[in-house]
């Protein structure tokens, strides 16, 4: 992470407004455990700090996360393009490891991709069929996810359009996975409606 | 004075920064966050928790932006996953370490879902 994790930031903007639910991980049995608050709320010179258990430091004057406005929205053609759009606009260092923007030819073979899926699974089993996510990449690409109910493909789209994709099949974490890069329009069409099926 | 790497134990836990852009919809965290100029980051970079702490990490992250967050990382589930974890204190930050072993796509992923979101 950055040099910059000291903040004059008050340690009461992080204290517990309500029950403290702690996150949890897998253990290697696949099984979910909580994590002891205390092994990550106190440092090693006795510092201490609270989380609440929703909308973490969301607080006034900091406008909603789209991950918490996307969960209650609808996910349909129109917001799916309306956030490739809001991505295609994010400046240089979007994530703060020092990306590049996303270029303009990712985001359009993006976009033509959403809608080339769209449209064909509207024609064929008249259900719409959006990605899950839709996401920059660092570099300047655009990463699109389509999930189906055993199987899920995560496509890149890199800054000069060449396509790279990931095929999980099985629930995870105990899926198997298939990638490469350098693959044809075509093939990512064939993987993505294989997920659908 | 410099600082000498310490050796990272099972029961550490360390902090990851995410861009909003890093979450899914639903509030997990998408394997772009382990990737660096279109490809598997080969050394994410994490703060160390007990050389931090809660609100340096999340003051850390809100600098850089308000929708920014902090992402949560066991050792035990990353090294039960097949990845390690080396300390690599800067003049700037004595908590900073990174992780080694996502070298894959599919290591991307896995590592994003090992991050829980604080």
């Amino acid at each position: 992470m950055g040099s910059n994790m000291q903040s004059s930031m008050g340690p009461e903007r992080f204290m517990l407004q309500g029950r403290f639910a702690p996150p949890k991980t897998f253990t290697p049995q696949g099984r979910f455990t909580p994590i002891p608050p205390s092994s990550f709320l106190f440092n090693a010179a006795g510092c201490t700090a609270s989380v609440p258990d929703t909308a973490p430091y969301n607080d006034e004057g900091i406008e909603p996360l789209p991950a918490l406005e996307a969960k209650q929205a609808q996910p349909t053609y129109e917001n799916t393009m309306a956030n490739l759009k809001r991505i295609a606009g994010l400046g240089v260092d979007w994530d703060s490891y020092g990306s590049a923007p996303p270029a303009s030819v990712a985001v359009e073979t993006a976009g033509r991709l959403i809608e080339t899926v769209y449209r064909d699974s509207l024609l064929s089993a008249r259900t719409p069929y959006l990605p899950f996510s839709v996401a920059p990449l660092s570099g300047g690409g655009i990463q699109l996810e389509w999930r189906g109910e055993s199987k899920a493909v995560e496509i890149e789209v890199g800054p000069e359009g060449a396509f790279g994709y990931l095929f999980i099949k099985g629930a995870e974490p105990s899926s198997v996975y298939e990638e490469e890069d350098g693959v044809s329009e075509s093939r990512i069409l064939e993987l993505v409606r294989s997920v659908q099926r | 004075m410099p600082i000498l790497p310490l050796q990272i134990a099972d029961g550490d836990f360390l902090y990851r920064r995410l861009s909003a852009d890093h979450l899914n919809p639903d509030g997990s965290v998408n394997s772009n966050a382990y990737k660096l100029h279109g490809h598997p980051d080969p050394e994410p970079s994490v703060d160390l928790a007990k050389l931090t702490s809660v609100q340096a990490a999340i003051a850390g992250a809100l600098a850089r932006g308000p929708k920014f967050r902090v992402g949560l990382l066991s050792v035990h589930n990353l090294r039960a996953s097949g990845f390690d974890v080396i300390h690599k204190p800067t003049d700037t930050n004595p908590a900073h370490c990174v992780v080694v072993g996502n070298t894959q796509k599919a290591t991307c992923r896995q590592l994003a879902k090992l991050t829980d979101v604080l």
